[in-house]
Formats: C-alpha cells, sequence, structure tokens
C-alpha cells in the first residue's frame, strides 16, 4: 500500500513541476512599461482606465482569462495583432498589463501567455470588434 | 559626611518624585519618533535624485527638447504650459506618445502629446517638427489625428507635452 502511495505522490509532484515550468513569467517589466506607454497608453491612459468608447482595462482585463475565446481575443484585438511589437515582446507587454491593471479579474492560476501562443493567435486578427467584444463580455457576465 | 548624605537623599527623592519608572520608555520613543520625520526635513529631500528631467531651453520656442515631435499649436504661447491646459480648454486623456532626447542629460524620455480642447485654435506659436510621426495609416504613432476625439469637446486649441517616463533602453538594460 504504501508503495502505490510514494508512487502516486511522484507522480502528483512530476504533474505539478510540469504545470510550473509550463507557466514560468519571463517579464522585463521596464521594457513591458515602455511598450505599454509607447503603444498601449495613448488610447488606454496611464492606469488603464481607458476613456469614451476605449474599454477599461483597469480591473476588468482578467476577466478575459475565463475562457479560451476571450483569451484569444486580448491577442486577436487590432491593438495588438496589428501592432509593430515582436512576438515576445506582445506576450510580455499582454502579461504585464494584466498583473499591473487586472487587480481582483486577474485568475488565481492565471496561465501567462507565451510567445508561440501569441505568434499563433495575432495570425487571425479582429476586423470588427465593437460588436464581438460586446457579445463576448456578454458571456463573461452570463458565467 | 552627613550633609553629604543628606544632600544627595534629598536629590534623589526629589528625582524619584517628578519621574516615574516608565518615563525612560517615553522618552526613548520619543526620540525614536523624532528622528523619523529628520527624513522629511527640505534637507533631506533635496538631496534625493530629481525624478523629472533637468531643463533647458524655452518651452515657447519650437526648439524647446519636448517639442521633437509637435505638430500644433503650443500651450505655453496660449495661456497654459508645456503640461497644463490654458484655463476653458479641456485635456483630452486620449493622446500620442512618443520620445525626445533631453540635451541636458542625453537620455530618451517618453513625452505624450496632450491636446487641449474646447475652443477655436490658439493661433500662436505654431510648430511642426514631426520627429517619429508616421502616416495615418499607423494612427497610434500619427500626430496628424485630431486627439481631441477623447475629450467632451473634438475642437483643437493647443498642444502640451508631458514627460510620462524614460525610454526603455535594451543595450543598458543588459
Amino acid at each position: 500500500m504504501w508503495q502505490r502511495k510514494i508512487v502516486l505522490g511522484a507522480c502528483v509532484l512530476w504533474s505539478t513541476q510540469s504545470v510550473a515550468a509550463d507557466n514560468q513569467l519571463k517579464m522585463n517589466t521596464d521594457r513591458a512599461k515602455f511598450n505599454y506607454q509607447m503603444f498601449c497608453q495613448g488610447c488606454h491612459t496611464p492606469d488603464g482606465t481607458g476613456g469614451k468608447s476605449v474599454p477599461k482595462i483597469k480591473d476588468h482585463i482578467g476577466y478575459f482569462l475565463q475562457n479560451q475565446v476571450a483569451r484569444e481575443y486580448l491577442v486577436r484585438v487590432p491593438g495588438s495583432a496589428n501592432s509593430s511589437l515582436n512576438d515576445e515582446q506582445l506576450a510580455e507587454v499582454l502579461n504585464w498589463m494584466i498583473l499591473e491593471f487586472g487587480g481582483k479579474s486577474v485568475p488565481q492560476n492565471m496561465q501567462y501567455y507565451t510567445t508561440d501562443e501569441v505568434a499563433k493567435l495575432r495570425q487571425a486578427p479582429l476586423f470588427e470588434v465593437v460588436d464581438y467584444r460586446e457579445k463576448l463580455v456578454k458571456q463573461l457576465l452570463v458565467k | 559626611m552627613n550633609f553629604i548624605d543628606k544632600f544627595f537623599e534629598k536629590r534623589a527623592r526629589t528625582v524619584a518624585q517628578l519621574s516615574n519608572r516608565r518615563g525612560f520608555i517615553k522618552g526613548v520613543a520619543a526620540s525614536l519618533v523624532g528622528a523619523s520625520t529628520i527624513p522629511l526635513l527640505p534637507v533631506a529631500r533635496a538631496s534625493e535624485t530629481p525624478k523629472l528631467p533637468q531643463e533647458a531651453g524655452d518651452p515657447s520656442s519650437c526648439d524647446y527638447w519636448r517639442y521633437c515631435a509637435i505638430d500644433g499649436f503650443l500651450c505655453d504661447c496660449c495661456g497654459g504650459s508645456y503640461n497644463t491646459c490654458p484655463p476653458g480648454t479641456e485635456m483630452s486623456p486620449i493622446t500620442w506618445i512618443g520620445t525626445c532626447q533631453n540635451p541636458v542629460d542625453g537620455r530618451n524620455y517618453v513625452i505624450s502629446y496632450n491636446d487641449c480642447c474646447g475652443k477655436t485654435q490658439c493661433g500662436t506659436c505654431l510648430c511642426q517638427r514631426d520627429e517619429g510621426d508616421r502616416p495615418l495609416y499607423r494612427s497610434d504613432k500619427s500626430n496628424d489625428v485630431n486627439w481631441c476625439l477623447g475629450a467632451s469637446s473634438s475642437v483643437y486649441h493647443c498642444s502640451t507635452a508631458i514627460v510620462v517616463g524614460i525610454a526603455f533602453d535594451e543595450g543598458s538594460s543588459k
């Protein structure tokens, strides 16, 4: 019986380590903040509050990690997908924005964006955003 | 001897009547609180590194270093300053952002060109330097956009140039 417990324990340990390895955050916060200022802040404002038709990031952006479609939206939105940032820097600035502005909206088990994930998702940029985002937010509110 | 004994006895009793055992702790606590206020004194503040860049040049001239990418009227000539709007106008929160090099320290700073809106064009100190300006298809990096679109009135009056950060230097970060 104790042998089975050791094997089970080893399996649990192995699986948590592999998740942690997949979800490690590589971030240069100075570069991320600068890229936010240069490519996002002009519309989203310094603290992510936004204004008029610019969506509010502050205390909201983390809700978009609740499901896969909403998660993809943050990369496929034109400001992200069409930006002049490379894939690594785009993943970095998205992770930085979520941690910096997300507040309580960020799930505890947040999975960070990776360079590969961003590279793939930005190949399908959204052309019509306003209605798409409205539907997404309604779905998130239902949950 | 008797005199000396009486003298010290009297002094000791006087001290005992006028003070208590916790007085020492009170004194130490007071001195700690007093010491904690020292960093707040002006002398200590003056020794800190200034967060804003050292300045040189005339903010009412197009050549002023913060205006390296400006396209519009200088608020400094219109009743405001390089970082405040003239009375009666509203600063648009939506803005375009670039970097300019400060000639004093040689560093690049992130500049936010917030437009002031709500009154007709100021009409004085028109500057067009456009360094780093991109065509309209790159709207987030174009100063030809009317950035008053973020204010309650879209009527453009003049432009500010506010330092919002220091540019990231990939070379010096490694």
